[in-house]
């Protein structure tokens, strides 16, 4: 075999592939590849739930004692049908939401001022601890290393019955910063304890949050009317103060205006999953979160911090 | 014909696996590896058009930035492939260093997981990109580049054996 008529095929080949990802950029940009899209992931759920499953059959069951072989088998099959859905709709929102962010880019108004932002965002990785409040055992441990600490008797441990994250303010997690898991908001920190954090979810009572529509058109993803989500203390949260006047359909995604009213990067909620007037001339939306704290065991606490570099660096006088 | 079907079985399980333990596996931390070992076990132009093509189709189910792998990575595949042609070997010999063969897919992987971190810091902005690359680098290193390795000395080992087909074969 003639090597130089090989490698010529190699580079053959090597261009026949830079020509395929080529048009497959076009074709994204196009917004041509959402069917191509749906067709690969059928393609490989059949793997994932075979997968899921056989994961699922080794662990913790986690249907409570007393319901049918059936029902239990039945209400796991629901889930992970229902996971699986919301999982691909993530996906072509994030998908959507890139384009956005492109479009936007390419559009910069030139006139801004380079340099380092003055306001910079922090991650901190976290692990649940529990998802119903402190467990006895935990607690125990905490109190044995509280004592040992020298903490004092009105440095009380946290109570709360929501989700227990394990950064404290000794980690740098403080009340108020916003919970995450990717890009979709899973809470927000309610109270900070030395070591743990309680964090309480978008769906939980009393959370509230700005948050704008991001609505799809044939010319693609743009923002619709801003709102204010609250949680409802069931699944699901509502957006209110959208009037009636402003366009809402079923399946529009829900993001956040900015992180702690600062600008930053934008954050989903959900997708709208019933929409109707209400007497007052607003919409009653309600709205399914991305992301439940039952399906992750990791998360990200973002908190907004000064650029140091910004603070500290010399004044230059006009 | 029956070594393609293996292959795209192979890919297409690298993807459920990838999809189903997002947590665990990183994006590409098992894709790559068999890709490279697929690509340095056929080490012909079927095997970089197979390789190139799973790595699109992965960017079209999990688009994240611009799909660099699928373009850059069969070029740095060709350049080690052409290396060790048996018959282009004293032609190149001065151009470039040869590398061993177990080497080459882990050198593959570790360009392909550079070209996955650059899309990470591209698609962040300030700390959260550094924050984001430093947290998936430790699960690429267990993940990718071991599999990586193990699949290059299986190659080094089958050719000693006789029972991979000798390169330059389409």
């Amino acid at each position: 075999m003639d090597p130089d008529l090989n490698i010529r095929r190699l580079w053959f080949s090597c261009a026949a592939v830079m020509v395929l990802t080529v048009i497959t950029i076009v074709a994204d940009r196009a917004q041509q590849l959402t069917p191509l899209r749906t067709a690969v992931h059928d393609v490989l759920s059949p793997g994932r739930l075979i997968l899921l499953s056989i994961a699922g059959s080794g662990g913790v069951p986690s249907v409570p004692p007393g319901e049918s072989d059936s029902d239990s088998t039945g209400s796991l099959q629901a889930q992970l049908a229902r996971n699986e859905l919301q999982r691909r709709q993530f996906l072509i929102e994030n998908a959507q939401l890139r384009n956005e962010l492109q479009r936007l880019r390419a559009g910069h108004n030139e006139s801004v001022l380079p340099g380092d932002s003055l306001i910079q965002f922090r991650r901190l990785s976290a692990r649940i601890l529990s998802r119903k409040g402190m467990p006895g055992k935990l607690r125990e441990m905490l109190i044995d290393v509280g004592r040992q600490h020298g903490l004092r008797r009105s440095e009380l441990l946290l109570d709360e019955t929501g989700m227990l994250i394990d950064q404290g303010q000794d980690d740098g997690a403080v009340a108020g910063s916003e919970v995450l898991s990717g890009l979709s908001v899973v809470g927000r920190i309610s109270r900070s304890g030395r070591w743990v954090s309680a964090v309480q979810p978008i769906t939980g009572e009393g959370f509230t949050a700005q948050a704008q529509l991001m609505r799809q058109s044939d010319l693609g993803a743009h923002f619709g009317a801003k709102g204010l989500l609250e949680g409802t203390g069931d699944d699901q949260c509502r957006l209110v103060g959208v009037a009636y006047t402003e366009p809402v359909s079923i399946g529009d995604s829900v993001c956040s205006v900015g992180v702690d009213g600062l600008g930053g990067p934008r954050l989903y909620f959900g997708t709208v999953v019933h929409a109707e007037f209400v007497a007052g001339g607003e919409w009653n939306i309600r709205v399914l979160p991305a992301v439940t704290g039952e399906t992750i065991d990791k998360v990200t606490v973002v908190q907004a911090n000064l650029n140091q570099r910004r603070i500290e660096s010399p004044r230059v006088d006009p | 014909m029956k070594t393609c079907l293996i292959v795209m079985l192979g890919c297409w399980m690298a993807m459920v696996c990838e999809q189903t333990r997002p947590d665990a596996l990183p994006a590409g931390s098992v894709l790559i590896p068999m890709v490279a070992a697929l690509i340095f076990w056929l080490r012909n132009a079927t095997g970089v058009l197979l390789g190139g093509v799973a790595l699109i189709i992965d960017w079209i189910a999990r688009p994240n930035g611009l799909p660099l792998m699928p373009m850059i990575l069969p070029v740095a595949a060709v350049l080690l492939i052409r290396q060790s042609w048996p018959g282009a070997q004293f032609k190149y010999r001065r151009v470039m260093m040869r590398l061993p063969t177990w080497t080459q897919p882990l050198v593959l992987t570790a360009t392909a997981v550079m070209l996955q971190m650059s899309s990470t810091l591209a698609s962040f902005n300030g700390s959260l990109s550094l924050t984001a690359v430093a947290d998936c680098l430790p699960e690429y290193t267990v993940t990718a580049f071991v599999l990586s390795a193990a699949a290059g000395f299986i190659i080094q080992f089958c050719d000693a054996m006789g029972i991979r087909r000798r390169p330059g074969y389409v």
